[in-house]
């Protein structure tokens, strides 16, 4: 290769998770890395930054523009192989796991590729992992917002202690077997429902 | 027990005929709980085949005889074909711009029949030649796909050689209006509604239709992992009978408004009902061309060696028709 760097290209439709995967490649000693997103001149895009790896969501449509590029035009000279290595199944298998593949110019050495696309697979399930993280931590925290609301109902209709409103409110979920803010979520609707 | 089947398929109408055995109960009455899952793009579909995620997918022909053959850019994996799907309803646009060109320089070749219309471009591409500009680009939806082949023979026709006096490239199909539009592309072949989207917006004229080049050409097939399928004859046989029941209803215009609004599900096409009732006449076979039949097996290789993506001797390629093309199935399960 003309240039020690492998020049690494990241398609992604989803900005975020395209920026997760840069700075882990960064970060790990790949400098030459950019991204794109969804494009009409995908390829005079792609013919202008010539990378030498592309990584790219496996649910991307412009995978079959890739797929042919690589495979038969003339435009991009020397063939590419879709994933690193079709021997090593065990990364493929990785990979779609991951949600992500890799198109590789011919040429550039197996021992190199690997562990930029390992990065990849790496970065692509750190942020599946932080993305239902914080769908998590958000639903959490809206359901403490409920109870916090329904609590306030009970206490200023009602009258009753901050505390006798919160263990009404448990006791009854203990006894329908329904989730604390499912019953605060019932104590809102009906308060809304009298106003 | 009932077993669970699992289809890939891509969001084209034509996929009308997994969506309708899974939804109308023709796979639940065959004993088999069908699942089907929607891929964004034929590669996709492909990794899934190839990889073991899906169990059978709704396929463009030629990519089954190249995934087998080990040409599609994953390992070789051994696929049966035991039903005929779809003929799809292709066409070919090209930009305004072009098509004024056309006109212009071939008024007469114009006015003639739409399959050799492609003569108009001769002129146009040695004028383009002796200016130094760039060839005239082309896009098709994948390069394992006849709208690939229908694209190529319509140029050759028109004595263009496609593989070299123009450049075809691939764009999914709705992204191939905007590209049009953005003068990225000349021209492309694509199954509907993706020509008449363009004709609406006044930005492209369909120049031919499939009907003009090859009419009757197989497109999709079921294309069933042969691992699975040798370990499941009895699956095997009911969702052939659960695909045919299915064709036969998709087919019944008494049905078509039914289907255009299961097809307009965000989980299957997700366009406009009226859009996909529109398109769906024509592109659904009728249940007389469900049985696979080995001549359209090697018409595609044929093509495909045509274009270049296949070299194999008249005996490999009856050996790879017969090995992938299975009407022994079809009738076994048909009785």
């Amino acid at each position: 290769m003309a240039n020690p760097e492998p020049n690494i290209l990241i398609i992604d439709g989803n900005p975020d998770r395209a920026a997760v995967v840069e700075r882990g490649l960064v970060e790990s000693g790949w400098v030459r890395v950019s991204t794109i997103g969804p494009s009409v001149n995908l390829l005079a895009r792609i013919q202008a930054l010539a990378p030498d790896v592309i990584i790219i969501d496996l649910e991307n449509p412009d995978r079959d523009t890739l797929e042919q590029m690589f495979q038969v035009s003339r435009v991009v000279q020397r063939p590419i192989a879709m994933f690193v290595d079709q021997s090593d199944s065990q990364m493929i298998h990785a990979a779609i796991e991951a949600g992500v593949s890799a198109y590789v110019v011919d040429g550039l050495r197996q021992d190199r590729i690997k562990p930029i696309v390992e990065t990849a697979i790496t970065r692509f399930n750190a942020f599946d992992r932080l993305r239902r993280e914080r769908d998590e931590a958000q639903s959490k925290l809206q359901d403490r917002k409920q109870v916090e609301k329904a609590k306030g109902l009970l206490m200023k209709h009602r009258g009753l202690p901050e505390e006798d409103a919160y263990n009404l409110m448990r006791r009854t979920a203990m006894k329908q077997n329904r989730k604390l803010s499912d019953i605060a979520q019932s104590v809102i609707t009906a308060f809304e429902m009298e106003i | 027990m009932v077993e669970i089947v699992k289809l890939g398929f891509a969001p084209l109408v034509d996929c009308a005929i997994p969506v309708v055995a899974a939804e109308k109960g023709f796979a639940a009455a065959e004993g088999i709980d069908l699942v089907v899952e929607r891929a964004p793009s034929w590669a996709a579909l492909r990794d899934r085949l190839a990889f073991g995620r899906v169990d059978g997918a709704h396929i463009l022909a030629p990519l089954a005889l190249a995934i087998h053959q080990g040409i599609a850019g994953v390992p070789a994996t051994a696929l049966r074909v035991p039903v005929s799907l779809g003929l799809g309803n292709n066409a070919v646009t090209v930009s305004l711009d072009l098509y004024e060109r056309m006109v212009l320089v071939a008024p007469e070749v114009m006015a003639g029949p739409p399959a050799l219309r492609a003569r108009a471009l001769r002129p146009i591409i040695d004028a383009d030649r002796a200016a130094g500009k760039p060839l005239l680009s082309f896009v098709t939806v994948f390069h394992f796909s006849c709208h690939h082949y229908e694209l190529l023979k319509w140029l050759a026709d028109g004595g263009v050689d496609g593989r070299s006096e123009v450049n075809i490239g691939v764009i999914a199909p709705p992204r191939m209006v905007e590209s049009l539009a953005a003068g990225w592309i000349d021209g492309y072949c694509a199954g509907e509604p993706w020509n008449q989207r363009a004709v609406q917006r006044g930005i492209g004229k369909v120049v031919v239709t499939k009907a003009d080049i090859r009419p009757d050409g197989l497109e999709k097939v079921l294309g069933l992992r042969a691992d699975w399928a040798e370990e499941h004859p009895a699956q095997v046989a009911a969702l052939i009978r659960a695909v045919v029941k299915a064709a036969d209803w998709s087919c019944d215009p008494a049905n078509r408004a039914e289907l255009a609004r299961l097809l307009a599900e965000a989980q299957y096409v997700g366009l406009a009902a009226d859009l996909i009732e529109l398109t769906l006449q024509g592109a659904i076979p009728a249940p007389d061309r469900n049985r696979p039949d080995r001549a359209d097996a090697l018409r595609l290789l044929s093509e495909m060696a045509a274009a270049g993506q296949l070299d194999l001797s008249d005996a490999d390629r009856i050996r790879l028709a017969n090995a992938v093309w299975r009407p022994d199935l079809y009738q076994e399960a048909m009785g």
